[in-house]
């Protein structure tokens, strides 16, 4: 199939039978550089407070290093809601597991919700009343970049707090429980090393590189490939788009409408599925115009 | 225990605003070697200033 290809005059059965064809050439491959990205993400993370703390580097570098890590935190996380690491019941669950869990603690995203919420964002994307993430939609760039902001606000209707509200609509306040925990944790830590002298060593490796994070990560995971979000469905729920940072600096979001329509492809394989698939994307009359 | 919950996370931005503001900003005027007015130190004056914008965040439900 060349990427050109017009297949408009398919049936609808013809075109699930090749897109299906295509996803399955990219389904079950192990995500090596994601597990590694993880714990190695974690690692640098980690290791910036006592090498700023010993004046080994400068609060500086710290800071732009901890922005980049915290925003590269999601991103495994991800690829372990989605089981690609290891499904139920396999001998490497366990690492699955552990990577959804360790990948977010320094976004201070626990991974239960992190799972939760994200699967009914699939179930229910650009639903008004149902999509956890609804909230990330705006106007324009920089509208979304101000939302970010807004929806973390104490009394705000949307992000996290949205969340929450989707726990208690569906009956899962145990792992909103997880999400009162680890917020409870993050700032007795924030407070203790603000208390002892670290104040701004907090501010700048982990309180404002998260906000940085969250923010971008608001952007391109959530805003970028659902805008302008005004439709439903399985073909109209998200699009392909071009990111003036390209697709590493879009967090690999380039070529969403794969991942929502084939969860279970790593991320690492979005773009080819992308360039086979897209002759039966246009057909199903997806929005793929950009890319 | 729900009921202490709530009401930490509900005086969260007063909480936060002591909490964290209030020891960054003393931090930061010690570091600009920065004297504050009417013979305040800087731990006094963080915690006028994070308190304060605490307790605006905690009325107005916002920071921004």
């Amino acid at each position: 199939m060349s990427p050109t290809q017009d297949l408009s005059k398919l049936s609808d059965a013809e075109l699930m039978r090749l897109e299906r064809e295509v996803a399955a050439r990219h389904l079950n491959k192990f995500p090596y550089f994601a597990v590694f990205w993880a714990f190695s993400n974690l690692a640098v993370w980690l290791a910036l407070w006592p090498l700023v703390f010993l004046g080994i580097i400068p609060l500086w570098l710290g800071f732009i290093i901890a922005s980049m890590n915290i925003t590269l935190s999601y991103l495994p996380s991800h690829e372990a809601q989605h089981d690609i690491i290891a499904k139920p019941g396999t001998k490497l669950r366990w690492l699955n597991q552990l990577v959804g869990h360790v990948s977010t603690i320094p976004l201070v995203l626990p991974y239960r919700v992190a799972k939760v919420t994200h699967m009914d964002h699939h179930k229910h994307a650009n639903d008004p009343d149902l999509d956890p993430d609804y909230s990330t939609h705006a106007d324009g760039p920089i509208r979304a970049l101000w939302k970010s902001v807004k929806n973390r606000q104490p009394r705000a209707k949307g992000g996290f707090n949205a969340y929450g509200e989707m726990l208690m609509r569906i009956g899962r306040q145990d792992v909103l429980l997880d999400g009162i925990l680890y917020q409870i944790v993050h700032y007795s830590i924030l407070f203790a090393l603000a208390w002892s002298g670290y104040a701004i060593e907090a501010a700048l490796l982990w309180w404002l590189p998260r906000h940085i994070a969250l923010t971008y990560i608001q952007y391109y995971l959530s805003w970028a490939p659902h805008n302008p979000g005004l439709s439903k469905g399985r073909y109209r729920d998200t699009r392909s788009f071009r990111s003036i940072l390209g697709n590493i600096g879009s967090l690999g979001m380039q070529y969403h409408v794969i991942h929502h329509l084939h969860p279970r492809i790593p991320l690492y394989r979005t773009p080819r599925a992308y360039w086979e698939m897209k002759p039966i994307l246009e057909a199903r009359g997806c929005d793929v115009h950009e890319l | 225990m729900q009921k202490v919950i709530q009401t930490i996370f509900y005086f969260g931005p007063l909480l936060f605003g002591f909490g964290f503001f209030a020891p960054l900003f003393a931090q930061i005027i010690t570091q600009l070697a920065w004297t504050p007015p009417l013979g305040l130190t800087p731990l006094m004056t963080g915690l006028i200033l994070g308190g304060g914008l605490g307790l605006l965040a905690q009325i107005r439900g916002t920071w921004v």
